[in-house]
């Protein structure tokens, strides 16, 4: 068999192919004769073995290492057959946000399939767990290609076909592709060339001039090297030991280190340096750093010094000659011969002839030229913004979505004058409408069909020379506009949930809900109604919805306790519960929808399932594990007494009969209380039939014997008031037994006659006052209040000074006893007080039944 | 054949927007307002569920060029009428899985009501669906955020709307009753939950409501809190918009309760605070004022405050339109239906402009 082992995993990967979410094993079972069951794990082994050797995927998450066995098979099948249709609906359900599919990378297609699913609890959101994987997937169905190629080309396109199978899949795929892959496609960006050699940072200090009350000086403002270190650690050293000078002031040299600083020490400056003099001189000067350094500190040569002034009234040093529209700027000057445009300042500063120029939003044409001529560039922009009715998504790259019937409304906003706008749309002719001046305008354009189209808008200038007219480019840009369907509203579906839902604790398990510790409580608008409801999902994916209670807001925990108690006895929520890989607590608002809370829950790798026949019950029991678990059973009327069942007929499944199962199995044990109902008797005939038989064993057997029935979930309409019968008659006895048997005989006649204060004396008699005081508290219904006042009579009459221990005994009579208390009690017996404890937390047990009776 | 237009600036802009918007506008009702109404309810069906900080941000965008000044004052009265109208909704919006529980403006279903000659529509859907007939759309006329059909066929026109899966709900329901709580009630009630309320610790951002009731409401707004008395208050929020507190300044150490406080009628924090403000106004002999200028059958009723949204709804319901963006809390009326509607703001404490106050 091992020799062949590549051709089993084809197999079991195969059969993994067709798996259902339930019963992997028992489907391999049936198409291999004389399979034997322990070759799971060398199934697993051999995987194993193959992702080593061949590179095949390791299963990942919660869900494969929980079913860490048949995770193989199934991560290997990709994508299994019964979640091809879900996904196709997942894609189609998010095709309007999967446009420009190439440009993305598979986990963001992932990560948007994921977002857009409405979590209904099933299997399928498993695998969306896995974004890239997903987005692998959602890549192959659309495009049939991958650009992993870890899956051979014959595998997609079996699972295309496969999935192009199912009608309706097909036709959402065919949906998808068409709104993903559009006809004219989105221009992916340019990439920026590489440059073939690194370029080296550069260190570049800047010019301010400095605004004092209408008197402007010049500085130096080194800058911070940090960025320079961060690219050159080397150069840290060399700027702890360097210094530099400022220009026009060469005697006075400062620490370099201080460039390490965020924000380092400016420097006045007396005069800009003449060409090719740097502004600031690293010393000493033949140091290599310093050279480097220094060299990087030359300003260009320039014949107009342009200084933007900024919003602190600075005028900083610009590096490029280009002026911005609605901006303030100094121009300066060496030159006296040079004419500066704007007001010029009646003061130099730093050697330069200084005018201020202030420019208005919109420049005409005019000055615009003039400020050519002086070598400044005018910065020109035009605006497009969507206005009035604004698309379902803008790019700042110029995509826009919009939806069939919508008239596209664009704001033109300029800051300089352009005579015309040409406008191409797609491939039709190019259309010139006139729009002089420097105006802001809306432009529109209605009748875009359905899919992509290139907008091109284009400045147009008039250029006249002698009679001939022309126009000019001056300049364009390219909108990529995508026209979808509009959106279905379907009557009663609302988009969003907006209930005040109280959930304590925050987050729940499907177990606390079934053990009744989870409260729920809803709030919301009067006139609403509510509806609240557990969903279970099983396996194999099907979903089993247990309305819990319908009602008009609010809604209470203590309703909501006892609307689930009713549930769990009429439903089979219990039932369902017991096969849940994924639950959710529905709450549902006439007005705002369904308000969903995810109810975490944690198959295990051996579970019981149960299921009717009839009116019995089939128990089975499914494993995952490597081990043989031991199957015992506990009959109702013999609590005590364990009948062990072969593992392969409850795997095969056995009518159940009531009592407890359990399936011990590494170290941990999976129970079960069933309560069969035979059909011809009422339920409290039923409940009062029978009495338990109460094997005789020690403390320690029956404390274990108690724990195994109290941490047993139930199924079956009266498996929860057998369940308490067994427990409360089980606790009883090992009450009675560590107490003792005077204390026993005490109890049933104090009960016989109705006088429980008889009992005061006898629980410590050599400190009787413990007894008697414990008995005054009889009328108190506070459990947490008794408790307390236990423990705290323990240690003041001296009858336990071990809080540890007393707590013990206060478990044992009134709390849930753990899986580690057995092996305690023994230690406990040890002590020749204890029993005083039981008796004493008794004495309160039975005072406390009275009273809430 | 794609068509192509350039439109200059408004008032061509506004009426290209109104033609693309697909609108009539009812004669008596203000354009501007109208279609920034539209304009934002068309927003909140592609973004909501949002803040409305959020939402007016993207209407500014949308309109500008055609409101000038106070436009993110004028764009919170639109939506506070849209949610008057109950087109929108602003509730604690919860997702599973997120600790925070912002105050978002959320849709409400398509429905409709009627009256004699009259159906009402109401309700936003998602992503601006089509839900309606053009049967229906061509004869809907749009009055500040209501939206109406005229008609003698109110029978076949229900039904229609019926059949299309709207639902009908009585008219009367945007009318709730007014909170029957006299002004002193209303300050004593502050006071009660003020006693048991939050120990106040100066943060940074808050903006105080200035008692001084000579300013506009507008610039009561500022960073100074008052020395004495009962104020209110807003505190930024890590999302949404800005939570409403009332502040009693009168105690050591300062204590403040989040708007609404338990036990007032109101839903959202801004009206209980418009409300209780009113209220201390009113206390303290500065009543707000309300101005009513009557023409051809009209009356104008010019407000100095805002209106909660319980008694916005009463006004609109009573068929309250808007003059214009410039004047957020005027309201135009039918004659008729003055008194109701001056009961309804003296209900709130606000006093004509003319009477002395006591």
């Amino acid at each position: 068999m091992a020799e062949h082992w590549l051709a089993w995993l084809v197999f079991a990967t195969e059969v993994g192919y067709s798996f259902s979410g339930s019963d992997y094993w028992p489907r391999l079972e049936d198409r291999i004769p004389n399979w034997i069951y322990a070759d799971r794990e060398r199934l697993a082994s051999w995987f194993k073995r193959f992702a080593k050797e061949f590179g095949g995927a390791y299963p990942e998450g919660p869900w494969a290492a929980q079913f860490r066995l048949i995770a193989w098979p199934i991560t290997h099948a990709i994508l299994p057959s019964d979640l091809q249709v879900q996904l196709s609906r997942a894609i189609h359900n998010a095709r309007h946000a999967l446009f420009g599919i190439d440009e993305r990378s598979d986990e963001d297609l992932g990560n948007v399939v994921a977002d857009r699913w409405v979590p209904r609890g099933d299997r399928f959101e498993r695998l969306l767990q896995r974004p890239a994987f997903v987005g692998t997937l959602v890549r192959l169905l659309l495009q049939r290609s991958v650009r992993e190629q870890a899956i051979a080309d014959h595998a997609l396109v079996r699972i295309v076909q496969d999935v192009e199978s199912h009608t309706e899949a097909r036709t959402w795929l065919r949906d998808a592709r068409n709104v993903c892959q559009p006809k004219a496609r989105l221009a992916a960006p340019v990439a920026r060339p590489t440059p073939a050699t690194p370029v080296r940072p550069r260190f570049s200090p800047d010019v301010v001039l400095h605004n004092d009350a209408g008197k402007w000086s010049m500085h130096v403002r080194p800058g911070s090297a940090i960025g320079l270190v961060a690219d050159a650690p080397q150069l840290a050293r060399s700027l702890q030991r360097l210094r530099f000078s400022v220009a026009g002031n060469p005697n006075q040299a400062f620490l370099a280190k201080d460039l390490l600083r965020a924000d380092p020490r400016h420097h006045p400056m007396s005069h800009l340096p003449p060409p090719g003099v740097p502004l600031l001189t690293f010393l000493p000067t033949e140091d290599s750093d310093a050279i480097v350094l220094t060299k990087d500190c030359v300003p260009a040569s320039r014949p107009l010094w342009l200084f933007k002034v900024r919003a602190d009234g600075d005028a900083w040093l610009q590096s490029v000659a280009a002026v911005i529209p609605g901006n303030r700027y100094l121009l300066g000057t060496q030159d006296p011969a040079q004419r500066l445009p704007g007001v010029p300042l009646p003061r130099t500063c730093g050697g330069l002839r200084l005018a201020e120029l202030n420019l208005p939003d919109v420049i005409p044409e005019a000055e615009s030229e003039a400020l050519s001529a002086l070598g400044l560039a005018v910065a020109k922009r035009t605006t497009i913004r969507p206005w009035g009715i604004l698309p379902r998504l803008w790019r700042e790259d110029g995509f826009a979505e919009y939806v069939v019937g919508d008239v596209l409304l664009w704001r033109v906003e300029r800051d300089h004058e352009f005579d015309a706008l040409r406008i191409v749309v797609d491939q039709e002719p190019a259309r010139e409408f006139p729009c002089p001046g420097a105006e802001p305008f809306v432009l529109e354009l209605a009748g875009l069909g359905l899919g992509a189209h290139a907008v091109t808008l284009t400045t147009l200038a008039t250029h006249r020379a002698r009679s001939v007219t022309t126009l000019q480019s001056m300049s364009s840009v390219g909108l990529h506009v995508y026209v979808r369907e509009p959106s279905v509203w379907r009557p009663g579906a609302l988009p969003s949930e907006a209930l005040a839902v109280t959930l304590s604790p925050p987050e729940l398990t499907l177990a606390q809900v079934l053990r009744g510790s989870a409260d729920v409580s809803v709030e919301g608008a009067l006139d609403d109604t509510l509806e609240v409801e557990v969903v279970v999902t099983d396996g194999a994916g099907v979903r089993h919805p247990h309305p819990i209670l319908r009602r008009r807001p609010p809604i209470s925990a203590d309703e909501w306790h006892s609307h689930l108690e009713g549930c769990l006895k009429e439903s089979d929520l219990a039932l369902h519960a017991l096969a849940a890989t994924q639950a959710q607590l529905s709450i549902g608002s006439d007005h705002f929808g369904w308000h969903r809370a995810e109810l975490a829950v944690f198959p295990e790798s051996v579970r019981w399932s149960v299921d009717r026949r009839g009116q019995d019950f089939v128990v089975r029991l499914a494993t995952d594990d490597a081990e043989t678990p031991e199957v015992t059973f506990y009959p109702r009327e013999t609590p005590c007494r364990a009948h062990p069942l072969p593992f392969e007929d409850v795997r095969k499944g056995v009518v159940g009969s009531d009592g407890l199962y359990v399936a011990n199995h590494a170290m941990a044990a999976t129970s079960l209380v069933l309560s069969a109902t035979p059909a011809r008797m009422t339920l409290s005939q039923l409940q009062a039939q029978g009495a338990f038989v109460l094997e005789h064993v020690d403390a320690v057997a029956l404390l274990e014997c108690l724990h195994r029935w109290i941490a047993a979930p139930t199924v079956g309409r009266i498996a929860s008031s057998r369940q308490a019968q067994v427990v409360v008659a089980l606790r009883t006895r090992l009450v009675r037994l560590v107490a003792g048997h005077d204390w026993s005989a005490a109890e049933e006649r104090a009960q016989r006659h109705g006088r429980l204060a008889d009992l005061d004396v006898a629980v410590a008699p050599a400190v009787r006052n413990f007894g008697i005081n414990l008995g005054q508290w009889r009328h108190l219904t506070d459990a947490a209040l008794l408790r307390e006042n236990f423990l705290r009579a323990s240690t003041q009459y001296g009858v336990c000074p071990d809080r540890e221990r007393a707590e013990f005994a206060w478990r044992l009579v009134f709390g849930q006893p753990s899986s580690t208390d057995a092996a305690g009690l023994t230690e406990h017996l040890r002590d020749p007080h204890f029993f005083c404890l039981v008796r004493g937390a008794r004495l309160i047990e039975l005072g406390y039944k009275e009273a809430t009776a | 054949m794609i068509d192509v237009r350039i439109h200059p600036e408004a008032p061509a802009s506004l009426l290209a927007l109104q033609a693309a918007l697909g609108i009539r506008i009812d004669a008596k009702a203000d354009e501007v307002w109208t279609t920034a109404a539209c304009v934002v309810r068309r927003l909140a069906a592609v973004h909501a569920p949002c803040s409305r900080r959020e939402l007016v941000a993207h209407a500014k965008m949308a309109l500008v060029g055609i409101l000038d000044t106070d436009v993110v004052l004028a764009l919170h009265e639109v939506v506070h009428d849209l949610v008057a109208s109950c087109d929108l909704v602003e509730r604690i919006g919860l997702k599973t899985g997120e600790a925070d529980a912002p105050v978002l403006l959320f849709l409400t279903p398509p429905r409709f009501s009627r009256t004699p000659r009259r159906i009402y529509l109401r309700g936003v859907v998602a992503d601006d669906a089509p839900c309606l007939p053009e049967l229906v759309t061509v004869e809907m006329v749009c009055a500040g955020s209501l939206r109406f059909v005229d008609t003698t066929e109110i029978e076949e026109c229900a039904e229609l709307l019926k059949k299309l899966g709207l639902s009908e709900e009585p008219v009367e329901a945007m009318a709730l009753p007014a909170d029957p709580r006299s002004v002193q009630e209303l300050v004593d009630h502050c006071r009660t939950c003020l006693a048991t309320g939050l120990t106040w610790n100066d943060a940074a951002g808050v903006r105080w409501l200035s008692p001084d009731t000579t300013l506009s409401y507008g610039r009561r707004w500022s960073s100074q809190p008052a020395e004495t008395g009962l104020q209110i208050g807003r505190i930024p929020q890590f999302f949404g918009a800005d939570a409403w507190v009332v502040v009693d300044h009168d105690v050591k150490p300062k204590r403040y309760v989040q708007l609404p406080v338990k036990g007032l009628s109101d839903e959202r924090g801004c009206d209980a605070a418009w409300r209780v403000q009113l209220a201390l106004d009113a206390a303290s002999h500065q009543s707000a004022r309300y101005d009513v200028r009557e023409e051809d059958g009209v009356a104008q009723i010019t407000v100095g405050f805002p209106v909660p949204n319980r008694e916005r709804r009463k006004l609109l319901h009573l068929g309250a339109t808007r003059p214009g963006l410039g004047r957020p809390y005027d309201f135009f009326l039918p004659r008729d239906v003055l008194p109701a509607a001056v009961a309804t703001l003296e209900s709130l404490a606000i006093i004509p402009s003319t009477e002395t106050p006591k």
